[in-house]
């Protein structure tokens, strides 16, 4: 039986945690396999296909079987490795993969029925009859797909991101790690040194030699302030430019009740230099049956037994091709272990009292649950050797996994007997120690293949045998890539740590390639399974992306007016009044005031710069396509802004509030686009402009103040003369409030009505969208929001995003006029070119007693709806409570020959065909005499 | 007749954790000062009567004003500001106090808090120097004050996000340092 014999290198306080159900009693410092293993727990899963009985086959990482679900509700996460989990008070854990439990699995009769589900069967199968793969098939394989079940209810626990900067990252706590962290610090290096596990040491913690040596070098590295040395931090990924991802599991180990702190945390380490001590890990040799619970790697059960003290059997078998075996056999004698040793080699050093065999192999296991004995094979004689457990010595596999990462391609070396770094590393790394292939001893030869009949396992997370890889290889699929992905050999949550270079080794031996000519596949970011939490850190609910709230917020959620995302921005989309229960009824009801009487707009989010220099207008003569050289002080024109390839990028209006200052305004989604690209133009394109650019976007509150009352209410808020004779249409001023609070007025109008906006500093912004009200309350003064703005601007037929939407130019949107052709502008060259200049496409207006869906295709009446028959699109729509209908916007090619004609809008997204009638898009006062009122 | 108040930034601005504390500053004032082409010296002159440098690319002035390098030939003010009456003509000025907040963060574990959200090295950030980057995709200034006082400026409109940020960090910090084993 599997039982502790002594306390090893772990703590001496009993830990309660549960399994499958079960109570069980292990010690402080446990992982959940050792302690499993301490109470005679041998069987912890189910493959995953043949639903065949496993155990732990390693004690790290790279562990393929021992994945169990830990934690339950918010808290549970599947495919935990037993290896690393650290026990801890109360764990409960389940086992995976097995229906109704974990000894008795139905789907373990998939074991019998393996010749016919051999690799590469899907490819085979389910396609007939072809109306059984949606309604049977699919449903059936994605229910028996995977190995852990999500708990479909969110994840309960904090995470954390960071980003850290060092001269030197070392990658691995082992003796070379140690002693390359302590060599860079002692020359004045900042180091970070990253370690797996729970201590620093490495490979020498699972040995049986004292620790006095690694004790003293950690005891050194800890004491060095050059060094941050961080536990339970696995490297994930080596990138560009020297840039390490790192997961640091903070209270994996914790009961999660009494802790607060994040659960892990996502690093990104930037490092001028990166050294690799990451080791080595022993690997299998494929015999049949070789993946029985209680077969081991030689250096796992060797460590389960150092480390925590564990001896997994009374009588032990130690099969290998590797001098590393022996240390196997002399740990398990010293520890009163039966032990019989089977050397595939010639010869070995032996060991004084054991039974060993060379010149002889493992053929065959024996045992339903657990090992019971192995059938060795020698000089043609086949015997069994009763066992409780197996410790196979395959051979070494150096931990190479991040010189992958940037296409590094790993070579074989025969003298290691494993994969070994190429030539081609990501830049400033060096691999040091057993992970450049640099073991302390062993001599080796090769062991690939034993198997008899082939039910050999090679990786056992998969279910891919050596049968699996010659009917690959038969049936074409000779590269190892083709392998790969054939077989899925390699493709599992241990990304073939433990299976690649022994499947590669099999390959070879059968098709006679060498292995040097073979190659490996590469390994791929990240080393080991990452929670998608982790990568999610802080980044969740609200904290996903940052919020912009816009001056006037306190009173818009006091008013319980609805909001509405616009990129960042929190906008109000329109405020409902008691007693009304849809949203058409509030939105209808701001359009009509704002045309009857007078409303308030919230408009901050619009792009403001601040231009000044003496050199500002000319600078914006050049990024604006119409003229701003002779635009009077007080005075503010709409500018249309055009792209290097002519096609419209934004439009705007620029205000000259003094000779050298105009404030200029852009939409709201190309704020930051319009800023960008201004800055481009001074610095790259005219640097010996006189100009200086400023976005000033936050610290001004903008009210959009519209409707025939307008000028009524704005006159009893600012200090300055605003009848139509002293401040006539788009003027615009600097000056103040009546209370002293200084102030902007630009009388400009998206809506179509006598307007203005109103700017404040934004610290007065809520308090002025308040008395604007409350001093308009007599003039029936009411807020707006998105929805009326969007609603009032289509009447008017004024362009915005969903017309500027990157394709289209000055002349389809009917302002081919704007593009001044006397002057040299942005655009203008390009827009001049053929194809834009004879486009026929114009915005029109539609009408319709039917709702237009906007994204639309207009196609003639009586034309199949489809793509050769379409004469342009929807951009903009809406019911006008203003006219009483409803209204769109879009383009249509050859517009002139369509005015006041019928057509189709038809959105086969939405199945909807309706009848619109071709008119103007100027619905409200096309001649624009209210603005001018 | 009406009276217009003011609003902070954000209502409660203050958080106190063991060893951190992050407080919004509010009623700055902030101005952008950009010299007109030629007048860069004449500039400087005028500002260092008054004690006021300005800094170079990834530098900060702290006294007897903050001087922030914003831009190429542009940089930000903040606090007790110089008069700039006599500069008229020669200097392009921009009021930006309602244009960012700023959050002193104070107390030994600020830095690891810091390294939670700056992307940037350490030492762009220490004592004298000051960063523009990003915090949670918000774009801000990390300021380097004394030992263990910074300052951080971000837009206006996102302090609460900003604020939330920087707490969420404090938490984790607080959290690790007190209840992790």
């Amino acid at each position: 039986m599997s039982r502790r014999v002594s306390a090893g290198r772990i703590g001496t306080s009993a830990v309660r945690f549960n399994f499958d159900g079960n109570q069980y009693e292990g010690r402080e410092g446990d992982s959940l396999a050792s302690a499993l293993l301490a109470n005679d727990t041998l069987l912890v899963g189910r493959s995953f296909k043949y639903h065949r009985p496993r155990g732990l086959l390693t004690l790290g990482s790279e562990e393929p079987n021992g994945l169990v679900t830990v934690g339950v509700r918010g808290a549970q996460t599947p495919n935990t490795r037993a290896t690393t989990q650290e026990l801890y008070e109360g764990l409960t854990a389940v086992s995976q993969n097995r229906f109704p439990s974990l000894k008795f699995d139905l789907l373990s009769i998939n074991d019998r029925l393996s010749r016919f589900l051999t690799a590469g069967f899907y490819y085979k199968t389910f396609m007939w009859p072809k109306s059984f793969w949606e309604s049977v098939y699919e449903p059936l394989i994605r229910r028996a797909a995977g190995l852990g079940r999500l708990s479909e209810v969110e994840d309960e626990a904090q995470y954390d991101k960071g980003f850290l900067h060092c001269d030197t990252l070392v990658i691995g706590g082992g003796l070379a790690g140690i002693e390359s962290a302590l060599q860079a610090a002692n020359q004045g290096k900042q180091v970070i040194l990253c370690e797996e596990f729970s201590r620093l040491g490495g490979a020498l913690l699972f040995e049986s030699a004292p620790l006095t040596h690694i004790d003293a070098l950690v005891a050194e590295l800890e004491a060095n302030a050059n060094v941050r040395v961080m536990i339970r931090t696995t490297v994930q990924g080596a990138y560009d430019h020297g840039v390490y991802s790192a997961v640091t599991v903070n209270t994996d180990h914790i009961p999660q009740s009494q802790t607060k702190a994040p659960r892990q945390t996502l690093w990104r380490i930037y490092s001028k230099e990166a050294v690799l001590a990451t080791g080595a890990h022993e690997r299998m040799i494929a015999f049949d049956n070789n993946d029985r619970p209680g077969v081991m790697l030689s250096s796992a059960l060797r460590g389960y037994l150092n480390y925590y003290g564990v001896l997994t059997g009374n009588s032990c078998v130690v099969f290998g091709c590797h001098d590393d075996a022996r240390k196997t056999v002399v740990d398990l004698k010293a520890a009163g272990a039966k032990v019989v040793w089977v050397d595939t080699r010639a010869s070995h050093q032996w060991v004084e009292g054991v039974e060993s065999y060379t010149n002889a192999k493992v053929v065959n296991t024996r045992g339903r649950h657990r090992i019971a004995g192995v059938e060795v094979e020698q000089q043609g004689r086949r015997f069994w050797i009763n066992c409780e457990a197996l410790a196979v010595s395959g051979g070494w596999n150096p931990r190479i996994q991040l010189t992958c990462h940037q296409g590094g391609r790993p070579v074989w070396s025969a003298a290691v007997g494993g994969f070994v770094p190429g030539t081609k590393l990501p830049p400033g790394m060096q691999v040091v120690g057993a992970a450049a292939g640099k073991f302390l001893d062993g001599h080796w030869e090769p062991a690939w293949d034993l198997s008899v009949k082939g039910a050999a396992f090679v990786d056992q997370q998969n279910d891919v045998t050596v049968k699996d890889i010659k009917l690959a290889h038969q049936e074409g699929f000779v590269s190892v890539e083709h392998l790969k992905r054939y077989t899925t050999l390699g493709m599992a949550t241990d990304q073939g740590k433990n299976a690649n270079a022994l499947g590669i080794g099999v390959l070879s031996q059968h098709s006679g390639e060498s292995i040097e000519s073979a190659g490996t596949t590469l390994f791929r970011p990240p080393y080991t399974p990452v929670a998608i939490g982790t990568l999610a850190g802080r980044s969740r609910g609200k904290d996903f992306k940052p919020t912009r709230l816009t001056p006037s917020h306190e009173f818009a959620t006091r008013c319980g007016a609805a909001l509405v995302t616009v990129g960042n921005w929190l906008r109000a989309s329109y405020f409902p009044l008691a007693g009304e229960t849809h949203w058409r009824e509030s939105v209808d009801r701001e359009a009509l005031t704002v045309r009857q009487a007078v409303g308030v707009c919230d408009v901050t989010t619009l792009g403001k710069i601040d231009v000044q220099g003496r050199d500002a207008a000319e600078f914006l003569n050049r990024v604006y396509a119409n003229g701003f050289l002779k635009l009077p002080v007080g005075k503010t024109r709409y500018g249309l802004m055009l792209r290097e390839d002519g096609v419209v990028f934004d439009d705007g209006t620029a205000a000259r509030l003094a000779q050298n200052h105009f404030v200029v305004t852009t939409t709201t989604a190309n704020a930051v686009s319009v800023y960008r690209h201004m800055e481009f133009v001074h610095q790259c394109l005219a640097p010996e402009l006189d100009v200086h650019l400023i976005s000033t976007t936050e610290a001004w509150a903008q009210f959009a103040v519209a409707g025939p009352k307008s000028r009524e209410l704005v006159q009893r808020v600012v200090d300055l003369d605003i009848s139509n004779e002293a401040f006539g249409f788009m003027a615009c001023a600097g000056t103040k409030l009546i209370d002293g609070t200084p102030a902007r007025l630009f009388r400009i109008s998206f809506s179509g009505e006598l307007a203005y906006e109103l700017a404040v500093p934004t610290r007065f912004g809520n308090s002025l969208m308040e008395t604007l009200l409350d001093v308009g309350a007599d003039l029936g003064a009411v807020p707006y929001g998105t929805e009326a703005l969007g609603v009032l601007r289509i009447e008017k037929g004024h362009a915005a995003g969903n017309e500027l939407d990157g394709r289209t130019t000055a002349l389809n949107l009917g302002l081919g006029q704007m593009v001044a052709q006397t002057k040299d502008s942005i655009g203008r060259v390009l827009a001049n070119r053929t194809e834009l200049a004879q486009s026929s496409v114009r915005l029109v207006g539609f009408r319709s007693d039917q709702q237009i869906l906007t994204g639309s295709w207009l196609i003639p009446d009586g034309a199949p709806a489809e793509q050769a028959h379409t004469l342009g699109w929807i951009s903009s729509a809406c019911y006008s409570p203003n006219l009483g209908c409803y209204i769109a916007i879009g383009f249509i090619r050859d517009a002139q020959d369509y005015m006041d004609t019928q057509m189709r809008a038809v959105s086969l997204l939405d199945a909807t065909d309706v009848k619109v009638q071709v008119v103007s898009p100027h619905f409200v006062d096309p001649e624009g005499e209210r603005l001018r009122v | 007749m009406f009276k217009l108040t003011e609003a902070p930034a954000l209502h409660a601005g203050k958080y106190e954790l063991a060893e951190l504390s992050i407080e919004l500053l509010d009623n700055t004032s902030r101005l952008s000062l950009a010299p007109l082409k030629g007048e860069l010296e004449q500039v400087e002159n005028v500002l260092q009567q008054q004690g006021v440098s300005l800094p170079a690319p990834t530098e900060a002035v702290l006294n007897p004003c903050m001087v922030l390098p914003l831009g190429q030939g542009q940089w930000l003010l903040q606090g007790r500001l110089p008069d700039l009456d006599i500069l008229e003509g020669f200097v392009a000025l921009t009021d930006q106090s309602d244009a960012w907040s700023g959050f002193a963060l104070q107390g030994a574990k600020v830095p690891k808090m810091l390294e939670r959200l700056v992307a940037n090295a350490p030492a762009t950030y220490a004592s004298g120097k000051a960063v523009r980057t990003q915090i949670e995709h918000i774009g801000c200034w990390v300021i380097g004050l004394t030992q263990n006082e910074w300052q951080i400026l971000g837009p206006r409109s996102s302090a609460q996000s900003l604020f939330d940020a920087l707490k969420h960090a404090a938490d984790a910090v607080y959290a690790l340092t007190h209840n992790g084993k």
